[in-house]
C-alpha cells in the first residue's frame, strides 16, 4: 500500500518540479539552444540512453520524459550494453548520449568521454552522493567521467531465530558489538559451528570483504595515476584470515548464486554471512522466503566498514549536447529516484539524502521490521575509498578462486597465497 | 572468390543462353549457370561471414588488445605466450579428456541405441524416442540449474543418494576427475538424442528386405548389426564422426553452465576449463561476471587458431575416409 | 529400461522444480514429487520478463531461419548430388573443408562486421550469415544421393520439365524424410541459440526465449527465482516437443515404410 502511495507522491513532485522549471525558464526568457551556456529541464534536445536491465530505478525511466518535456528520448534497455558501447567506441559512431558503464574501465579511454565536471556535475552536485563513489567515477588524474548510481555496502546478515537457538544474542546492536572486530566474529563463528551451523557462506567472500573494506584493491594512488601494487600486507592478511576461517571449518563453502548456497541457506545451515545488499536482501529473500521476519542486520562489521562499487552513468564525447546529457544523468540518479529504486528495484542508493528518506527509514518485514535501509546507509558513508584499477576485478577473482582451490586441494594457507600471487602476477603483472 | 566470380558470370551468361540455346556435347562453363547459382548462396555467405572474419582473426593474433584502448602490434609474441601459459595446455588436456569420456561414448552409444530402437517389434518406441529427445530441447539455463543441484558437493541429490545407500560422498564439482566425469555425463545426456536421430534417419534408408533376408538365414541381432547395419551406415558414421569430433573439441556450453554463479569459470583448479571456455575468458567473457584473466583479443585469437590447427590435423587424418564415403555413393 | 529412466530424470526434476515454490525446492530431504505451484511460478515469469514477446520472437525467427535454411540447403544438396558440372567435386571439397573452421575464432571479427553493417539490435545477424550451412548442404546431398531417383529426373526432362521444376516436383518429395530430420535439428538450434542473440539483440522487445529466461537468473537482477526459470523453460520447451511429436513418424518410423519399399 505504502509503496503505491509513494509512487503517486513522487510523480506529483515530478510534475511540480517540471512546472517550477517551466516558470523559471519563461522568466529567463525563451528556450535555450544546445549551444547555450546553461541548460535546464526546459531545454530542447534529442537524447539516447542505453542501460542494463534493472540497473537504473524504474521511476527514473518512467519519469524522465515528464521531467524533460522538450527532449526527445530514445531509451534502450539491453543486457549487453558494455559490449555494444565497446563496439561503438571502436567504430567511433553510434554511441548514445548516456549509458551505464564502469568508469574504471573507460578511464583508459577517458578522452572519449565527457568531463562531467565541466558540464554541470558541480561540487555541489557531487556532495549529494557518498564521496568515495563519486571518486570511483573519476579518472586517476581527477576528471569526473561517471555519475554514481547504486552501491553495495557490506553488512553482517544473520538469522536471529537460529542465533537464539544457538544461545547467541539476537539484538542487532548486541550482535554488532560481537562482530565489530575480526576476533569477535571468529569467536562467534566458532560458537555457531559448535551449534552445527555456519556464520560464513564462503571464505572467498570474506576475502573480498576484508580487502575492499581496507581499500586494498591491488592498486595504489600515486600522484596522478594508479599503480599496480599486488604485494601488500593487507591482501596477505585478508588471505590468511579467510583461509584460517576455512581451515577451522567455520564456513559452509557455498558461493552465492549457486544451488548449494540456496540449499544451505534455506535448510538453515548457513545462518549468517557478510555480503552486499544484492545478496543479503535480494538473493536471500527470494531463496528463503519462509525465513521472513527471522533475519537481521548487525549494526557493525568486523574491523571497519566496506562497500562494493555498483554501477555508474557515463556520457560519451560524441553527444551533441553534453551539458543536457549531464543534467539528465544527474536527474536520473537524484535522491528521489534512488530512494524509489531501493523500494522497487533493489538498488541501494548512493545519494546521501536517500538514507533519511521514507523508503529507507521504513522497517523491512523480511528483517522483522528492522530499518535496514538507513542502517546500510550509515555503513555506506563510513566505507573507505576504493582505488579501483582496470584489473581489480580480475585479480580479485584470481585470489578468490585460489581460496576455493585450496578448499579442494588442501593446500596450506601460505602455499595457496603463493600460488595466488604467482597467478595474478603471470596474468596481470605487465 | 570462386563463388562470386561464378555467380557474376552466371548473370552474364543468362543473356547469351537465350540467344544460343544449349549446345549438346562439350558445353561451355556458362551453360551451367543454374547449377552455380543454386550452390552459390553458401559460397557467397561463407566468403562474407566466414573468410573475412578469419583474415581479421589472423591480424588480431598479432596484436595485444583489450578491445577498448589502442591495440599494440606485438608480432609473434602472442604465439610465444602460448608456450609459457600453462592454462592453455591444461585446457587442451581437459578438452581431449572430456572428448574421450563424453563425445566418443555418446556417438558409439547412439549407434547401438539406434539399432535397438529400430527393431520392428519394439514396444513403447515413441516413449523412448521422446525421452532421449527431451534433453536436446531443454534450455541451457535450466540444464545448468538441474545439473548443479544434482551434482553440487554439499547439497547435491547425487551425494544424498550415495549417502542413503552407504557409499562415500564425492566432490562432484570440486575434484579434478569428478568434474570431468560430470561434464562428460552432461555431454552424453544432451547429445544422445541428437546422434540417435541422425543414425535412425540413416538406418531408415537401408532396405528392410536385407534385414528380413538375414533373419530368414538365421542371423542373430548382433550379426545383423555388424554385417548389415554397420557397413551400409558407413557414410552416416563418417559424417557423424567428423561433425561430432568438430563439435566435441569445441566443448564450451557444458562447463560454462555447470559453474555459472561461482567465481571460477572452469571450476576449482580449472579442472573443467576447456579450450573454447578459455578463449571466451580472454574475449572478456560476455555475459559472465567473473573473469580471472586480462581480456586480450589477440591471445583469444591465438587460442582459436590452436583449436583450428587441431581440427585440421584430425580432418586430414580422416580425409581419405571421408572422401571415399561420398565419392562411392 | 533403466537407461531411459536415468535419461528422463533430469527432465523430471525440472518438472518438479517448475511445479514447486522456490522456498520448497531446496529442502532436505529433497522434494521428489511435482507440486501444484506451476501456475504461480509461470505467472512470475510473465510478470518479470517479456516472456510472451520473447515467445513470439522465437517462434517467427525459428520458422524463418528454418524455411530459408531448408530451401537453400536442399537445392544445393540436390544439385551437388544429381547434376554434373565442372568443378563440382572441388567445390564440394571446399564446402566440406569449411566444416572444420571453429566458430570461436571469429566471434570478435563477426561482431565487428555486424556492427559495421549496422546490424546490431536487428535480427539479421541471426538469419543471414547462417542461412546456408555446410552441415545442411552435406546432409541434403547425402539425402538426395540416396533417395532421389535418376531415372525419374531423366523422365521429367523428357517431359520438358525445367531445372527448378525438376527440383520441386522430383527432388523435394523424395528428400522429405531428410528434410524433416534436418528441419528438426534446425528448429532446435535456432530455438535454443543463446550466444549470438545475447550479443546482438538489444531490447527486451527483441529478446528470444533463451535470452529472456537468462534475464530471470541474472546475478545482476535483484532476485534469482529458480522455480520461475524452470516454469519458463518448461513452457519454452513445449513447442519443440509438439513439433517433434508431429514429425517423429516421418523420420523414425522407418520400419513399415521400409517394408513397403522392400
Amino acid at each position: 500500500m505504502f509503496t503505491v502511495k509513494r509512487r503517486v507522491l513522487a510523480s506529483v513532485m515530478t510534475i511540480g518540479l517540471a512546472a517550477l522549471a517551466l516558470t523559471a525558464c519563461s522568466a529567463s526568457g525563451g528556450t535555450s539552444s544546445s549551444t547555450a551556456g546553461s541548460v535546464s529541464t526546459k531545454t530542447k534536445g534529442d537524447i539516447t540512453i542505453w542501460y542494463r536491465p534493472g540497473s537504473i530505478p524504474t521511476s527514473s525511466v518512467n519519469g524522465v520524459k515528464k521531467a524533460f518535456p522538450n527532449v526527445t528520448f530514445h531509451l534502450l534497455q539491453s543486457a549487453n550494453v558494455d559490449a555494444k558501447v565497446t563496439a561503438a567506441l571502436r567504430a567511433g559512431t553510434g554511441l548514445p548520449d548516456i549509458t551505464t558503464g564502469d568508469p574504471v574501465v573507460y578511464a583508459q579511454v577517458a578522452s572519449k568521454f565527457v568531463n562531467l565536471g565541466e558540464n554541470g556535475f558541480t561540487p555541489a552536485v557531487a556532495k549529494t552522493y557518498v564521496s568515495w563513489k563519486v571518486k570511483l567515477g573519476q579518472t586517476p588524474s581527477g576528471e569526473q567521467i561517471g555519475v554514481p548510481i547504486d552501491i553495495g555496502p557490506e553488512a553482517f546478515y544473520y538469522n536471529a531465530t537460529a542465533f537464539k537457538a544457538a544461545g547467541l544474542p539476537t539484538d542487532p546492536s548486541a550482535v554488532g558489538k560481537l562482530v565489530s572486530t575480526w576476533s569477535g566474529y571468529e569467536k562467534l563463528a566458532e560458537q555457531v559451528k559448535a551449534a552445527g551451523k555456519f556464520a560464513c557462506d564462503d571464505p572467498s567472500y570474506l576475502f573480498k570483504y576484508l580487502t575492499w573494506s581496507k581499500s586494498a584493491l591491488f592498486y595504489k594512488q600515486s600522484g596522478g595515476s594508479l599503480i599496480y601494487n599486488p604485494v601488500s600486507s593487507v591482501v596477505k592478511d585478508a588471505f590468511t584470515k579467510s583461509m584460517d576461517f576455512e581451515n577451522a571449518g567455520l564456513c559452509a563453502d557455498v558461493q552465492p548464486y549457486t544451488t548449494d548456497w540456496a540449499s544451505s541457506v534455506s535448510q538453515g545451515d548457513t545462518i549468517a554471512f557478510i555480503n552486499p545488499p544484492w545478496v543479503g536482501a535480494g538473493l536471500l529473500s527470494t531463496t528463503a522466503p519462509k525465513q521472513s521476519g527471522q533475519w537481521r542486520v548487525a549494526t557493525a562489521t568486523p574491523g571497519g566498514y566496506g562497500a562494493e562499487d555498483g554501477s555508474e552513468l557515463v556520457v560519451p564525447k560524441t553527444s551533441a549536447n553534453p551539458k543536457l546529457a549531464t543534467l539528465i544523468a544527474i536527474w536520473l540518479t537524484n535522491a528521489a529516484n534512488m530512494s524509489s529504486g531501493f523500494t522497487h528495484n533493489g538498488l541501494f542508493p548512493s545519494t546521501i539524502a536517500s538514507y533519511s528518506s521514507a523508503a529507507l527509514t521504513k522497517g523491512q518485514p523480511y528483517f522483522g521490521g528492522q530499518k535496514v535501509g538507513s542502517l546500510l546507509g550509515t555503513f555506506a558513508e563510513k566505507a573507505p575509498s576504493l582505488p579501483k584499477g582496470v584489473n581489480t576485478n580480475g585479480i580479485d577473482t584470481v585470489y578468490q578462486n585460489e581460496i576455493v582451490n585450496a578448499e579442494t586441494s588442501k593446500l596450506s594457507s601460505a602455499d595457496a597465497y603463493k600460488a595466488a600471487l604467482a597467478k595474478a602476477e603471470a596474468q596481470f603483472g605487465n | 572468390m570462386t563463388a562470386q566470380a561464378s555467380s557474376a558470370s552466371a548473370t552474364r551468361s543468362a543473356k547469351r543462353q537465350t540467344a544460343h540455346g544449349t549446345t549438346r556435347g562439350k558445353r561451355r562453363l556458362w551453360s551451367y549457370w543454374r547449377e552455380y547459382v543454386s550452390i552459390s548462396p553458401f559460397f557467397v555467405l561463407f566468403a562474407l561471414f566466414g573468410i573475412i572474419p578469419l583474415i581479421y582473426a589472423i591480424y588480431l593474433s598479432l596484436l595485444k588488445w583489450d578491445g577498448l584502448s589502442n591495440p599494440i602490434f606485438v608480432g609473434g609474441a602472442q604465439w610465444v605466450r602460448l608456450f609459457t601459459t600453462p592454462d592453455v595446455w591444461q585446457a587442451l588436456g581437459n578438452t581431449v579428456l572430456i572428448f574421450a569420456f563424453g563425445q566418443i561414448p555418446v556417438i558409439l552409444g547412439a549407434l547401438v541405441g539406434a539399432s535397438l530402437l529400430s527393431q520392428p517389434r519394439l514396444r513403447f518406441r515413441s516413449f523412448y524416442q521422446t525421452a532421449f529427445f527431451l534433453p536436446q530441447v531443454t534450455s541451457l539455463v535450466a540444464v545448468a540449474i538441474v545439473f548443479q543441484s544434482i551434482f553440487s558437493d554439499k547439497y547435491g541429490l547425487m551425494n544424498d543418494v550415495l549417502k542413503a545407500i552407504g557409499l562415500p560422498q564425492q566432490g562432484w564439482l570440486s575434484n579434478s576427475w569428478e568434474i570431468k566425469a560430470v561434464i562428460a555425463l552432461m555431454i552424453i545426456w544432451r547429445g544422445f538424442g541428437y546422434f540417435l536421430i541422425i543414425f535412425m534417419a540413416g538406418m531408415s534408408s537401408i532396405d528392410q528386405s536385407l534385414f528380413e533376408a538375414a533373419r530368414v538365414d538365421g542371423a542373430g541381432p548382433r550379426r545383423i548389426f555388424t554385417a548389415i547395419t554397420i557397413p551400409l551406415l558407413i557414410p552416416t558414421i563418417v559424417f557423424v564422426a567428423l561433425t561430432g569430433t568438430i563439435a566435441g573439441l569445441q566443448i564450451f556450453t557444458e562447463p560454462q553452465v555447470l559453474f555459472s554463479g561461482s567465481t571460477s569459470a572452469g571450476g576449482p583448479n580449472n579442472a573443467g576449463m576447456t579450450m573454447m571456455l578459455l578463449q571466451y575468458q580472454y574475449l572478456g567473457g560476455v555475459g559472465s561476471a567473473d573473469i580471472s584473466v586480462q581480456p586480450d583479443l589477440g591471445f583469444a585469437s591465438v587460442i582459436g587458431w590452436v583449436i583450428f590447427i587441431l581440427l585440421v590435423v584430425i580432418a586430414v587424418a580422416n580425409n581419405r575416409l571421408l572422401r571415399n564415403s561420398w565419392r562411392e555413393n | 529400461m533403466l537407461g531411459v529412466l536415468i535419461f528422463a530424470f533430469p527432465f523430471y526434476w525440472l518438472i518438479v522444480m517448475a511445479t514447486t515454490a522456490t522456498a520448497d525446492i531446496f529442502t532436505s530431504p529433497p522434494r521428489l514429487i511435482p507440486g501444484l505451484e506451476f501456475f504461480a511460478n509461470f505467472a512470475k515469469v510473465l510478470n518479470e520478463s517479456a516472456f510472451a514477446t520473447a515467445f513470439v520472437n522465437s517462434l517467427w525467427l525459428t520458422t524463418t531461419i528454418t524455411v530459408i535454411q531448408l530451401f537453400f540447403t536442399s537445392l544445393a544438396g540436390f544439385v551437388f548430388a544429381k547434376k554434373r558440372f565442372p568443378g563440382r567435386n572441388k567445390l564440394f571439397a571446399v564446402l566440406l573443408a569449411t566444416l572444420i573452421i571453429p566458430t570461436g575464432v571469429s566471434i570478435v571479427p563477426s561482431y565487428q562486421i555486424y556492427a559495421d553493417l549496422g546490424w546490431i539490435n536487428t535480427f539479421l545477424p541471426l538469419i543471414v550469415p547462417g542461412a546456408v550451412t555446410a552441415f545442411g548442404v552435406f546432409w541434403m546431398r547425402q539425402a538426395a544421393e540416396a533417395s532421389v531417383s535418376t531415372e525419374l529426373i531423366d523422365a521429367a526432362r523428357m517431359d520438358g520439365a525445367g531445372f527448378m521444376r525438376t527440383f520441386w516436383s522430383i527432388g523435394l518429395p523424395a528428400m522429405r524424410p531428410s528434410l524433416v530430420a534436418f528441419g528438426i535439428f534446425q528448429v532446435m538450434w535456432a530455438w535454443n541459440d543463446y550466444l549470438w542473440p545475447l550479443l546482438v539483440l538489444g531490447s527486451p522487445s527483441e529478446f528470444t526465449l533463451p535470452v529472456a529466461l537468462q534475464q530471470l537468473l541474472s546475478n545482476l537482477s535483484e532476485s534469482t527465482d529458480y522455480s520461475a526459470v524452470m516454469a519458463g523453460t518448461l513452457v519454452a520447451t513445449l513447442p519443440l516437443i509438439i513439433v517433434f511429436f508431429i514429425l517423429r513418424r516421418t523420420i523414425l518410423e522407418n520400419v513399415s515404410a521400409g517394408a513397403l519399399k522392400g
